[in-house]
């Protein structure tokens, strides 16, 4: 099914051209986690990916354009000075012998294949957390500031990640991670809820009230509220400073925004 | 927006020129600023302008005459200048305010390994290892000093420990040239090796059956164990090859890759001189077959 764009998205896109000086170029790919996802055109690319799901629902719309957000907000930096976190086996390798005897700890419920297999998605999956989620919400603020039109869609979108995040929060889940991994995501679910909750006059935290993480998680979105400074140096800045805050700093490193591998521009 | 926390982060993925940007920048807002000055003096001189360096370094020191690491920054422009007296004062002056600065050490042992002092560079590297023992620029420089001056054992150490803290650096490289240095002083130490005669002799015989891209493979598969080291004086310590079936010593594996490699280009130099030993096997084979081998 193609994607049946609603307003505000055609002018969103029309301001990534006028941002950017290239286009998106929409392709189906159906294997994508979620409906869709984005690759930013580098120098040499003709224009800016999104790839997106064949089967997808109206909330297409509010994901394509918070993927247009990151775009406007890293294009807005002076092009020498974009910094894009990045991470590779030495990080990886570093970070697991961090939580070495949390792994070990875990053959007790896990088989020594499960627990290889599991190893990537939560490395993967604290990286993509911790480098994500600032930006993130700047992104929706911005959104329901700018465009009270894709609101009820936002909220739809919003309710599903809440959901997503409270699945960590489960007995099952708890049992399966290494706790510096658990604590670290779930603290920080906690504080990207509670901040954008308050933005959109919503209770996505009620979950988190009688849980472990609500001290650290508080903490962090007060410093996030006080420091934020609403730009891409900011962007990063922040994700230093969330991983800094959760012991995660070596976890990955930055490096230009154009330093991408050379098959980067592949679909 | 323009915030030192961004310039370093910049600084640190060796983004160089944005750094100094926002820097510049910033100095013109706040020109009597720590670490500013310190930051982009340092990142001139990793911009190759080390006059530049000097120059914003000396307010430094000017301003905070007690700031040991913007004393041992400006000896590195200075030496980056070919001003060593200078250079020295400066590390000297840092380990005055603070005895144990490690980069202080590891620029003053630099320094005295550059003047061929490699007794007193120990000295320091030692000292500035102990205190920094991640630091690869050190090991090396240990690595090296010990090797000038003639302890082989400490500098192969050294070496290696400076290869384990990050293989991809251009330090890791000069580190893995010494080391086959090393590598070939211990070879040929106790002269002409009938042992690795044999194994050559060995190879030769190996290889007769094989197509040119099965040595190939063979001798690439050593060359890349190579890379972490062979230890070919050890005929207790055992290898094995994917290409090939077997356990082998250092030295035999060593041996085949010197045969591999005559039998792929003569003219390549693999870094080890086994040519004696090489050319006494090639008779020995040659007698043995009339033909000689063939290489598919």
């Amino acid at each position: 099914m193609d994607i049946r764009f609603i307003d505000p998205v055609p002018s969103v896109l029309e301001g990534v051209k006028e941002a950017t000086g290239k286009g998106i170029e929409f392709i189906p790919k159906d294997d994508l986690k979620t409906f869709a996802a984005l690759k930013m055109a580098r120098k040499g690319m003709p224009s800016h990916l999104i790839f997106y799901k064949r089967e997808h629902n109206e909330i297409i719309n509010h994901l394509i354009v918070h993927e247009c957000g990151h775009i406007f907000r890293i294009f807005r930096c002076q092009e020498n000075q974009r910094l894009v976190p990045f991470t590779d086996q030495q990080f990886k390798y570093k970070a697991l012998k961090q939580i070495e005897p949390e792994i070990y700890a875990l053959a007790r419920v896990l088989s020594e294949d499960q627990i290889g297999h599991v190893i990537n998605l939560w490395f993967e999956g604290l990286i993509r957390q911790v480098t994500n989620l600032p930006p993130d919400l700047m992104i929706e603020r911005w959104i329901y500031n700018s465009f009270p039109a894709l609101r009820p869609l936002q909220l739809q979108s919003l309710r599903k990640q809440q959901e997503e995040s409270v699945a960590g929060l489960s007995e099952t889940v708890h049992r399966m991670t290494p706790p510096t991994i658990l604590f670290a995501s779930n603290v920080m679910n906690y504080a990207f809820l509670r901040i954008l909750g308050l933005h959109v006059g919503q209770n996505f935290i009620r979950e988190y009230g009688t849980t472990e993480y609500l001290g650290k998680g508080k903490e962090l979105a007060a410093l996030t509220e006080k420091d934020y400074d609403d730009s891409h140096e900011g962007d990063n800045l922040m994700i230093t400073r969330w991983a800094s805050f959760l012991g995660i700093s070596d976890w990955f490193g930055w490096r230009g925004f154009e330093d991408v591998p050379p098959d980067y521009a592949a679909v | 927006m323009k915030n030192i926390d961004y310039a370093l982060m910049l600084l640190r993925s060796n983004k160089l020129d944005a750094a100094r940007e926002i820097l510049e920048e910033l100095l013109a807002g706040d020109p009597g600023n720590q670490d500013i000055l310190y930051n982009l003096g340092m990142c001139y001189t990793e911009l190759g302008d080390p006059e530049k360096a000097v120059e914003t370094l000396s307010q430094c020191v000017r301003y905070y005459p007690h700031y040991a690491n913007a004393h041992v920054a400006l000896g590195f422009a200075h030496s980056r200048l070919d001003h060593d007296e200078k250079a020295g004062e400066h590390f000297q002056r840092a380990l005055e305010i603070d005895p144990s600065n490690p980069y202080a050490l590891r620029n003053l042992g630099g320094l005295c390994a550059k003047e061929g002092d490699f007794e007193k560079a120990i000295q320091c590297l030692e000292k500035s290892f102990s205190i920094n023992p991640d630091d690869q620029q050190t090991a090396y420089g240990l690595g090296y000093s010990y090797f000038q001056a003639g302890k082989i054992g400490e500098a192969d150490k050294y070496l290696e420990a400076a290869i384990r803290l990050n293989e991809s650096t251009r330090i890791a490289d000069l580190a893995k040239g010494l080391r086959r240095e090393i590598a070939q002083i211990a070879l040929k130490g106790k002269g002409f090796r009938a042992d690795a005669m044999f194994y050559c002799l060995s190879a030769l015989e190996s290889f007769k059956g094989k197509t040119l891209e099965q040595v190939r493979q063979v001798a690439f598969e050593i060359g890349m164990v190579g890379r972490q080291g062979l230890d070919i004086n050890n005929p207790d310590k055992k290898y094995t090859l994917d290409s090939m079936a077997g356990s082998f010593t250092g030295l035999q594996l060593v041996s085949y890759m010197y045969v591999g490699f005559k039998m792929i280009d003569p003219d390549l130099d693999i870094g080890l001189d086994l040519s004696e030993e090489y050319e006494q096997a090639l008779g020995m084979f040659g007698k043995g077959k009339r033909h000689g081998y063939t290489i598919h």
